[in-house]
């Protein structure tokens, strides 16, 4: 038996734990009591077991396998990168790199939309259909009525102009990705037969049927494979 | 097949360790300032020297916290390279043996919520244990100074881990209970109340296995 409430001082006291006030308390009650003093050097010699475990030399082959591991390990990570604050720096100018280039490339493609959405609404109903269709109409084509645009050599030169830079020049950001190069070149096979239009008829072909049907003019050209059709405006363009 | 072969301790003790001239005469802790300040600059040297210095207090106290030698390899080795990856933000003007030991604290706890660390038995049933040795009177012949050491690490491996931390820093390592709360970051009282604890935890599971009652 012993005081169950001196347990945890005499705990403190065995190693000089206590206060000295507390230790003076402690010593008064070990000169009355009867079980106190066997458990204090219980407690000593379980404490004098512990205290042993420090004098405990650790494998000498364990420490230096531990400590080659851990120079070469650390030499590794040396070469791997730069320690400490400068790896952190090199990581946050990556993220802000990563980001502005997201954002440079999000504006540029916002930018190319706003343009294509501009170029490709910009064609009226009276330009001839073959060149209607692909994305681009030059604005020289799209205006008016067919009775007063017919494709003439400044036109025919723009649009050469323009199949030209689509096909060959990469260096600006471009109007018509999109634009295949099979479809590059009926474009410009169409530009080249416009300015050897053959013949101009007037003709019922019911390329678009309405209820009212549109008058149509049918451009043969020197290509065979090219054949315009060129819906008129009834109003005459007004 | 390579054959890996560690050099002995006085050996790497020689290769390691400062020569005469390379060092100042300095104190002690300028010295070892001087030592991180090296490393820090990437000398890999200066590196070695600071593990070299700080391995037995390093692996000592992983081992009586896991229990496990190789595990206890493992976090030193970790330790360590907390130390070299923060060398960058070290203060050099501060110690680095309780800096040190709050990681390896802290590298143990990792290992132990891994669930890798040593596998808690409650006191009770630590104490239900059958001895090795049946008679007392063997017993108590049995009880050599390893058997003594092994009795010893088993109690502290029954101890909660905090009991065990403030034990192991405080009478095993032998630092002041102030140094003890500031590396667990507690207080005083509370690592007194938990090293109490723990020596009574101690001596009962050591009494109980036949260990101090002669």
């Amino acid at each position: 038996m012993t005081c169950t409430r001196y347990e945890n001082d005499l705990a403190l006291y065995v190693e000089h734990d206590l206060a000295d006030t507390d230790a003076a308390a402690v010593e008064a009650h070990l000169r009355e009591c009867v079980t106190c003093p066997p458990f204090l050097a219980e407690l000593r010699a379980s404490q004098a077991w512990v205290k042993d475990l420090a004098s405990e030399e650790i494998d000498s082959e364990a420490l230096a396998a531990m400590r080659v591991r851990t120079i070469v390990a650390a030499a590794r990570a040396r070469r791997s990168g730069p320690p400490g604050t400068v790896r952190a720096w090199a990581l946050a100018a990556s993220v802000i790199l990563a980001l502005g280039t997201a954002v440079w490339v999000a504006v540029v493609s916002r930018t190319d939309r706003t343009r294509a959405v501009a170029v490709s609404s910009s064609p009226s109903s009276s330009a001839p259909r073959a060149l209607a269709t692909p994305v681009i109409a030059p604005p020289v084509i799209a205006s008016g009525s067919a009775r007063s645009t017919l494709p003439g050599p400044a036109a025919v030169s723009l649009r050469m102009e323009h199949a030209h830079g689509r096909r060959g020049r990469v260096d600006r950001p471009s109007v018509v990705p999109a634009l295949s190069p099979d479809d590059a070149d009926q474009l410009a096979r169409a530009v080249v037969a416009i300015a050897r239009i053959q013949r101009v008829e007037e003709t019922a072909a019911d390329a678009e049927p309405s209820p009212e049907p549109t008058p149509l003019m049918r451009l043969a050209t020197a290509d065979p494979d090219v054949v315009i059709y060129w819906p008129l405006d009834p109003n005459g363009g007004e | 097949m390579p054959r890996i072969s560690f050099r002995r301790p006085e050996a790497s003790t020689r290769d390691l360790s400062l020569a005469p001239a390379d060092l100042p005469d300095r104190p002690v802790a300028a010295e070892a300032a001087e030592w991180v300040r090296r490393a820090r600059a990437g000398d890999p040297q200066a590196f070695a020297v600071l593990v070299e210095r700080h391995e037995r207090m390093v692996l000592r106290t992983a081992f009586r916290l896991l229990g496990h030698l190789d595990l206890a390899q493992d976090a030193a080795q970790d330790a360590f390279l907390r130390l070299h990856r923060h060398l960058g933000r070290f203060d050099e003007t501060r110690e680095l043996g309780p800096w040190l030991y709050r990681v390896v604290v802290n590298v143990c706890r990792d290992v132990a919520r891994r669930g890798r660390g040593a596998r808690l038995v409650a006191l009770e049933d630590a104490a239900a244990l059958p001895s090795p040795h049946e008679g007392a009177r063997e017993r108590e012949d049995a009880v050599t100074r390893d058997e003594q050491r092994r009795l010893v690490q088993a109690a502290l491996l029954t101890l909660p881990a905090r009991e065990r931390e403030a034990i192991v820093l405080r009478d095993i390592e032998g630092l002041a209970t102030d140094e003890v709360a500031r590396i667990l970051g507690s207080s005083a009282g509370t690592v007194r109340s938990q090293v109490s604890t723990a020596r009574l935890k101690i001596k009962r599971y050591v009494e109980a296995q036949g260990g101090t009652r002669r």
